[in-house]
């Protein structure tokens, strides 16, 4: 069996779409042929790559490992520190705001701070301020921004870790105050959703104009308040935290 | 891993996205790119687990087009939120590189 024909069947295995698979084996049978490259020796040790390219594994270097997880605002600082002291760096954050994060085949110890930040200049001046006590930032979402610290700017070699425990399944981590205000907010929603659909229901044309127009207005100007509202509160969560 | 690789290691994925800022491109031909710019060969066991990261991350998107001779081959395009990825990570590592500069310089270093 070929080299690609065995990270075919191993894809396959991992639960990659069909569809994906073909556009993949594809893609990396060009690659060879355009460089005229051995498969092995191009990617690697096939169940290694297979693993890679399905975040199972590395990514990062041999015997790297690659892992995105997520957690509620509230629950994210523990869990980042969790995870960074098992050696889970972080690269970015997504768009659904998950933690795109790699761990090294010889891992160190990393240290995370969230922050509340409104817009990139506000970002830009924490990350000045942050930056002579070794913080740089590693990704934002909505109004919070995420630091990294390589534990190892305070402690050095000693940051170096002997083992890479295995990581939890779980793969998003909810805690009770993230619950609640999630379950909240979606009942406020919903109720929302149903007072406007009742109203457009029971009114005329005119009517329906009119509310639907409040309601676009009201949902700008409330998803404002909400911002500044969540700003300041992990503002504070975040001083209170740091202290 | 030697010191270079470890470096490389850290920005590989700003440098990919910095490779797509003129335009769509595939796999060999960016690591063909990052080869001329003084990187080494960047083997392909490495870039594409950046490359699916990057598209997790909806940094690029990519899209598979079918050949009329031999294999097809993804295509990546870098998104908006790659472009502001870029300018803030980029940033952050021209101030980082002027400060490593900064300290050779006065170790004597030129």
């Amino acid at each position: 069996m070929s080299y690609l024909d065995e990270l075919e069947t191993l894809l396959r295995e991992r639960e990659v779409a069909e569809e994906r698979i073909r556009e993949t084996v594809n893609d990396l049978a060009a690659f060879v042929a355009e460089g005229d490259a051995d498969p092995e020796e191009e990617f690697g040790p096939v169940a290694e790559f297979a693993d890679d390219l399905t975040g199972g594994g590395g990514g990062s270097g041999p015997g790297g490992e690659a892992l995105v997880w997520g957690a509620d605002a509230f629950e994210a600082p523990a869990r980042m520190n969790e995870m960074g002291a098992q050696g889970w760096e972080i690269d970015l954050v997504d768009r659904q705001g998950r933690f795109v994060s790699h761990r090294d085949e010889s891992p160190q110890a990393w240290e995370y701070r969230q922050e509340s930040a409104l817009g990139r200049r506000e970002r830009a001046r924490m990350a000045e301020r942050l930056a002579p006590e070794g913080w740089e930032p590693c990704g934002h979402y909505f109004t919070h921004a995420y630091f990294k610290r390589a534990r190892a700017a305070l402690v050095g070699p000693e940051a170096e870790l002997a083992e890479r425990p295995a990581p939890a399944r779980k793969r998003f981590f909810w805690g009770v105050p993230g619950l609640v205000v999630t379950a909240f907010s979606l009942v406020v929603g919903v109720l929302a959703l149903l007072s406007l659909g009742r109203t457009l229901w029971d009114g005329d044309n005119a009517d329906r104009a009119a509310t639907l127009l409040g309601a676009l207005v009201g949902a700008g100007v409330g998803l404002g308040a909400m911002t500044v509202v969540v700003w300041l509160f992990f503002k504070l969560f975040a001083r209170l935290r740091n202290r | 891993m030697d010191r270079r690789s470890s470096w490389l290691k850290g920005v590989l994925d700003l440098l990919v996205l910095a490779g797509l800022t003129e335009g769509e491109s595939y796999g060999y031909a960016l690591a063909a790119r990052l080869d001329e710019a003084g990187f080494g060969r960047i083997k392909g066991g490495t870039l594409y687990p950046v490359l699916n990261r990057l598209e997790e991350a909806g940094l690029v998107v990519a899209e598979f087009r079918a050949a009329e001779k031999g294999p097809g081959r993804r295509y990546y395009q870098l998104t908006d939120e790659g472009r502001a990825v870029l300018a803030e990570q980029g940033a952050a590592w021209l101030e980082f590189d002027g400060s490593v500069r900064e300290v050779l310089r006065k170790g004597g270093i030129r």
